[in-house]
């Protein structure tokens, strides 16, 4: 059995890496920690886990992995400890909210001989891996040019309080997409350009859109929009998508596009309900494996420092109204 | 009654034409310097092929000018300096000081100057922006609109594929979206570009910065396969989104069969509206209708030489990778 705790459950995404762990054989769900004890105690409640009202408590009970879901300004102190109780780490995304604190936490699970996971889950969509090997195969030709989103309902709660969240909506959203970017032509980004609007659609004090332009040493260019721009009653959560414009044709994804649409009289709701395979089952399932010490992790602290280092460019590009030229930090 | 006559009956002339027989102003004749084409034209819409231009500006009220749009200035300036309304494909000009002379010669002698952007009147812009109007989604933040199809040096048109004719997908193409961006949100301080030109594909996207700090991002497609050409907006204010997408949007997919010899695989999407809500109806139309009541138009020749400026900015972002900030018109 390979014991894995998580870290708090402030992070929205919490609930799902608990439901996983309970999913998946071999794993005892070794416990929750928080520090807020209500929202802690709750979860360890619902998911039938053990509960620690203090970080170091659960960690000393002995675990092979803990999930990091605390808010993102906090990844660096829990990587730190879990690092010192040698328990490998998979770290909610965005890794860190400085480019500083990132290396760091990279640093501390170094010397300690632990595994530092990214919790980019979109890697191990069937559909983003069918982009992949359409690209990887050569059939498109030469790739000009990417237009990619990643837009959301706001949040709410610590990811509009730039204090813990490090930003807004494009510290949010641009880490998934451009992990994938990264992954994909493992051709770093040189150039980033951004416009970023503050309380252009939520009026709750920090960034909720952006356009971000970036180009890879390869000369490939795109867009990314990270914003907050679906309405609450938008019928589905947002998305993930990524339009490749190449030489042989156009090919265009949608990772969430696999869904029914349920209207409700019962309720007055319209939602469109996902049927497309589990990508948090699927990470946490590589988590688990790394935790174990089948194999090293896929998704390092280094691709988490690639993805933020593009949005914290961008925060740059829009302060300064300046493209601004990478590595910058 | 207002007698029309059209210059250049290429594929917009024709559409033109087509909707002049459906108002209550008399197509006279049309002219062109291809001769075949004029008679093509002027036997189709049962009308006379003019022998020059000058024969055509004697002999009508309104002037229509269809030509490419590196003729656009001559032609509209003739057809000012001689005391006839003008209505004008987009884009405007391939030049800001084109765009100048074509307003002082309109407004010199007195006549009216239309700038076609036909987007302002087809059905889901139109309805979008009255949904806006209407409050829908409250203050315009982003606004991402998309247009795009294959290189025009597949059709039949070579002189679009050329930029120093055309200007390129970003004044062609984009021109449509940067001037109903401008309508849904107003005007823009900067403007940004990353751009592929290369043999059989034009593709740009540009970010654009408004005076009142809403952001945009348009897509302009010339690089898609033969075949496609799809339009889709996405406008999300502080109280809402309106989207719309031509994929979607179409009632009808035709999907023929591969037959031996033929190209196969292809999907024809087609969106049938009554004859009177066809776009460029309504656009001649609501030109004639300015004309005679001396309204104002919904897009005036200075809302026309802003987009042209837009474009332009943003051909110049794609050329030295920085972002451009806009002048005031000066017009």
């Amino acid at each position: 059995m390979t014991r894995i705790g998580i870290l708090s459950f402030a992070h929205v995404h919490a609930p799902a890496y608990a439901s996983c762990l309970r999913r998946l054989p071999d794993v005892e769900f070794a416990g929750i920690a928080d520090p807020d004890v209500g929202r802690g105690q709750a979860a360890a409640d619902r998911f039938g886990a053990p509960f620690f009202p203090s970080y170091e408590a659960l960690l000393a009970t002995g675990l092979d992995g803990v999930i990091i879901t605390a808010e993102n300004v906090k990844h660096l102190p829990l990587t730190r400890l879990a690092a010192e109780a040698r328990a490998h780490i998979l770290c909610e995304k965005p890794i860190a909210t400085s480019m500083a604190q990132g290396h760091e936490m990279v640093a501390a699970c170094r010397r300690a001989g632990v595994e530092l996971m990214i919790a980019f889950p979109c890697r191990y969509s069937p559909s983003v891996l069918a982009l992949k090997n359409t690209i990887d195969s050569g059939e498109l030709g030469q790739v000009y040019a990417l237009k990619t989103t990643n837009r959301g309902r706001m949040p709410g709660g610590w990811f509009t309080d730039k204090q813990l969240a490090g930003g807004g909506a494009v510290i949010d959203h641009t880490v998934h997409v451009m992990d994938l970017v990264n992954w994909f032509w493992r051709s770093p980004v040189r150039r980033v350009y951004a416009e970023i609007g503050e309380d252009l659609l939520w009026h709750e004090g920090c960034d909720d859109a952006g356009i971000i332009s970036f180009e890879l040493q390869n000369g490939i260019f795109g867009t990314l929009d990270a914003s907050w721009s679906r309405p609450s009653v938008f019928p589905i959560w947002g998305d993930v998508t990524m339009a490749v414009v190449a030489e042989r044709g156009h090919l265009q994804m949608n990772m969430v596009a696999q869904t029914v649409q349920v209207y409700s009289d019962r309720d007055r709701s319209v939602a469109w309900t996902g049927w497309s395979s589990d990508i948090n089952l699927a990470l946490v399932r590589d988590f688990v494996d790394v935790a174990s010490g089948k194999r090293r992790s896929q998704i390092t602290g280094e691709d988490g420092l690639a993805a933020l280092e593009v949005a914290l460019a961008a925060y740059r590009a829009a302060e300064t109204k300046r493209p601004v030229d990478l590595p910058f930090a | 009654m207002k007698r029309v006559g059209i210059i250049g009956v290429g594929t917009m002339g024709n559409v033109h034409a087509n909707a002049w027989r459906a108002t209550q102003a008399q197509l006279a004749g049309v002219y062109d310097i291809d001769e075949a084409k004029a008679r093509a034209a002027a036997e189709r819409h049962g009308v006379v092929a003019f022998a020059n231009r000058e024969v055509l500006l004697e002999s009508v009220d309104i002037v229509d000018i269809c030509t490419p749009t590196y003729t656009h200035k001559d032609n509209v300036v003739a057809a000012a300096r001689a005391g006839k309304h003008v209505i004008c494909e987009k884009p405007m000009a391939l030049s800001l000081e084109d765009c100048a002379e074509m307003i002082h010669a309109a407004e010199s002698s007195g006549v009216r100057l239309f700038i076609a952007q036909v987007v302002r009147f087809f059905p889901e812009y139109a309805t979008a922006k009255r949904a806006i109007d209407d409050g829908a989604i409250g203050k315009v933040g982003v606004v991402r609109l998309t247009r795009g199809g294959s290189h025009p040096s597949e059709g039949a048109a070579t002189w679009f594929a050329q930029e120093y004719l055309s200007g390129g997908i970003v004044l062609d193409l984009m021109v449509h979206d940067i001037d109903y961006a401008r309508w849904l949100a107003g005007d823009v301080e900067r403007v940004y570009c990353r751009r592929f030109l290369g043999s059989g594909a034009d593709y740009a996207l540009v970010t654009l910065r408004f005076r009142d700090g809403a952001i945009g991002h348009l897509e302009g497609s010339w690089a898609f396969p033969a075949g496609i050409f799809r339009t889709a907006f996405d406008i999300a204010g502080d109280g809402g989104l309106i989207k719309a997408d031509s994929e979607i949007s179409s009632p009808l997919h035709l999907r023929l069969k591969q037959q031996e010899g033929a190209k196969g695989g292809t999907v024809v999407p087609s969106s049938p509206l009554m004859p009177e809500d066809n776009p460029y109806l309504l656009e001649i139309k609501h030109f004639l209708d300015c004309v005679e009541s001396g309204a104002e138009f919904l897009v005036t020749a200075r809302d026309a030489m802003a987009a042209v400026q837009i474009a332009l900015a943003a051909r110049q972002s794609a050329l030295t990778g920085e972002p451009v900030a806009l002048a005031p018109l000066g017009v």
